[in-house]
């Protein structure tokens, strides 16, 4: 597959003054490829929203991208862009017409005194200068793609809409400039199960029919398993395994994806093998050595503690653990 | 129900008013009637707006219900003398999400437990109070306690504060915690520690569990031996043992969110559509529909369902409020031939 996006080596460090250094990314390296579905799944610290951040390059202070490389394919010429070397103007025209991101809680960060089309038009305006006619035509096309009633959405202040159209307005208002890619942050942590299950099908289907590529944040192990095609597994903020869902679910290889699926309580099937993940993810200023998730693991030995794995690749996927043969061997059988 | 009646809820209402003068009212609690067995666990669930942090306000004694009755014990909350009251007060206690603020940030655990143990001389002195300080927070499972004692709220994970307000509800001895959304701000992989807290509370001290939640997987690890019920718009649409309940959900609702919850199998997944309803999105609370609630979004939605809002009927271990409840198909999860050993 052609990569859109190749990110290597990134590294985001924030100064804390005082209180020293924290690298929240350190070292993640992977590819998006065109019209790909990617999931990023990581706990609350683990520095998926700053990866995210970083690729559009708006880290905020104290942070900063203090290492790697941002290769962007999408301008279809026989060599990528590299998206740290642009000044910042020309990165401001890329982000919403190149790469879009809705934040996380951005629907709360609608202007209450603004109707939905004039925050639009204001929007797509900042960017690129554009007849008014046109912003609503492309609107209204938008809105219809999140399952939205344009006449009716296009009038109405925020609070007269529901924090799932609320939600649906934000990615409609991110696909206003034809994004190549899209990137969700926690699109339906604050919203209902039932508007969750809704949300992400709209995706799939914008994904599929405009062949978007999207990287979507979430800490749900199960939201990805149905709309994504690959996972990323983020951990004090590296990479840790990376595979698709239908593998990654049936035999997890790293000892903290396994341990997230176990720790997570399911509606059906037996609660018995259920347990949480014993300890807390580290602080970050003081990562521990070797291996970060060794403190937590249930196979670490010496090499764990002196001796940091490498993200190697297995077949399609990636694994970055010393046992994960041995960890891949003790997944629990199907029961039929 | 195997139990006595702990507390039992009677047609309660609580309606919110903005102002005197304003005639905008939100009917946060509907007529709910619900009982809550000594030394059981009952698991409330329900999304935003349903009413359901209210509700759980109305059992702690904290919100006087606008209409209806909340009995203890076969006692009127809100007609016992102020001592009896009192009594009640200490024997619910409430357990709220955001541990953070729930705790005083200058003041550290040993300080915020000693408060409620001398003012209700549980403890005579200093010394007794850090003993049995010390005790609860072993019994929440910071151990060693010494290392906890005298930590600001600051320098704890969010798990280890949630684990110190437990502790704190514990001081009184209380026979119920009203635990509201007790782990949705906890990291996933330490939210089953919490919740097997609350499971050992209740089997080792038989403390009563109301489990507020909007998510029903976590709502089935601690209640499945014990009660659901499913709340929409202030009213209860579905009730009865967990078990049954999730076995044959009759309630178009809870059939929807049902259909609705993320499986965490790619196959299973891929297989499973959400129900599909008339609106994605819930109504305004401060506008419920006529009629039943959910019918402007109720696939199954006749005539009758906007005129007559429907009762909840049926056994005592499996109650609907559904005019259709008997011919409505069945909702079955879909399975995959060989289910992941994860889902």
């Amino acid at each position: 597959m052609k990569p859109l996006l190749q990110v290597r080596d990134l590294q985001v460090t924030f100064d804390l003054g005082w209180h020293g250094r924290l690298i929240a990314v350190d070292g993640v390296s992977f590819d998006l490829a065109h019209g790909e579905f990617v999931a990023l799944v990581g706990e609350s610290g683990s520095g998926k929203s700053t990866t995210a951040l970083a690729l559009i390059r708006l880290v905020p202070p104290p942070g900063f991208i203090s290492g790697g490389r941002l290769l962007w394919w999408g301008d279809g010429e026989g060599k990528p862009v590299e998206l740290l070397q642009l000044s910042a103007s020309q990165m401001r025209e890329r982000r919403w017409r190149d790469i879009a991101m809705v934040f996380q809680g951005a629907q709360n960060a609608l202007n209450p005194v603004m109707r939905i089309a004039e925050q639009m038009i204001e929007t797509v305006r900042a960017h690129h200068p554009m007849p008014r006619e046109e912003i609503l035509d492309r609107a209204a096309r938008c809105l219809r793609m999140v399952r939205l009633e344009p006449s009716r959405v296009l009038r109405a202040y925020p609070h007269e809409l529901s924090g799932g159209m609320r939600q649906r307005v934000l990615i409609a208002m991110s696909l206003l400039m034809t994004p190549r890619l899209l990137i969700l942050d926690e699109p339906t942590t604050a919203l209902d199960v039932i508007t969750q299950a809704h949300i992400l099908e709209i995706l799939r289907e914008i994904q599929e029919q405009l062949g978007l590529t999207m990287l979507l944040l979430t800490h749900d192990l199960a939201v990805v398993a149905k709309t994504a095609r690959r996972v990323l597994i983020m951990y004090a903020g590296q990479i840790v395994e990376e595979a698709p869902p239908e593998t990654l679910f049936e035999i997890p290889y790293h000892p903290y994806t396994r341990g997230l699926l176990q720790a997570v309580p399911t509606l059906r099937g037996d609660l018995t093998g259920k347990r949480p993940i014993p300890g807390a993810p580290p602080d970050l200023r003081h990562p521990p050595p070797g291996c970060r998730f060794h403190p937590r693991c249930p196979y670490a030995d010496e090499i764990c503690r002196r001796v940091e794995p490498a993200l190697e690749d297995v077949g399609s996927r990636r694994v970055a653990c010393h046992h994960w043969q041995r960890v891949a061997q003790e997944a629990p059988a199907y029961k039929l | 129900m195997r139990n006595r009646t702990l507390v039992a809820l009677e047609e309660v209402w609580l309606i919110f008013r903005r102002g005197w003068l304003s005639r905008e009212r939100v009917e946060a609690v509907a007529g709910v009637s619900l009982t809550i067995p000594e030394g059981g666990i009952l698991a409330l669930v329900g999304e935003t707006g349903s009413g359901k942090t209210t509700l759980g306000k109305l059992v702690a004694g904290l919100y006087r219900p606008t209409r209806g009755r909340i009995l203890f014990q076969g006692q009127d909350l809100w007609a016992m003398d102020r001592r009896t009251f009192l009594k009640y007060r200490r024997a619910v206690q409430l357990v709220h999400q955001d541990a953070f603020a729930a705790l005083n940030p200058v003041r550290t655990v040993y300080q915020s437990l000693k408060a409620p143990l001398l003012h209700h001389r549980i403890a005579r002195n200093e010394r007794e109070a850090r003993e049995r300080a010390a005790e609860l927070l072993e019994q929440v499972g910071l151990t060693p306690p010494e290392l906890f004692l005298d930590k600001y709220p600051h320098q704890l994970s969010g798990g280890q504060r949630q684990r110190v307000l437990l502790a704190r509800a514990l001081t009184v001895q209380p026979c119920l915690i009203v635990a509201d959304e007790p782990v949705s701000m906890i990291d996933v992989s330490l939210r089953l520690s919490i919740l097997q807290l609350l499971r050992e509370l209740n089997r080792r001290l038989g403390i009563a569990i109301l489990y507020i939640t909007h998510d029903l997987a976590t709502a089935r690890y601690l209640a499945e031996e014990g009660q659901l019920a499913v709340m929409y718009l202030g009213k209860i649409v579905e009730h009865g043992a967990f078990r049954r309940v999730l076995e044959n959900p009759r309630h178009p609702y809870l059939q929807a969110l049902l259909s609705a919850v993320p499986v965490p199998d790619p196959r299973i997944a891929q297989a499973t559509r959400p129900v599909a309803l008339q609106e994605i999105d819930p109504p305004d609370p401060r506008r419920p529909p006529s009629g039943c609630r959910f019918h402007p979004r109720c696939p199954y939605a006749q005539p009758i369902c906007r005129e007559t809002p429907p009762a909840l009927e049926g056994p005592a271990d499996h109650q609907v409020a559904c005019h259709f409840a008997q011919e409505i198909p069945p909702w079955r999860p879909p399975s995959a031939a060989s289910p992941s050993p994860w889902a």
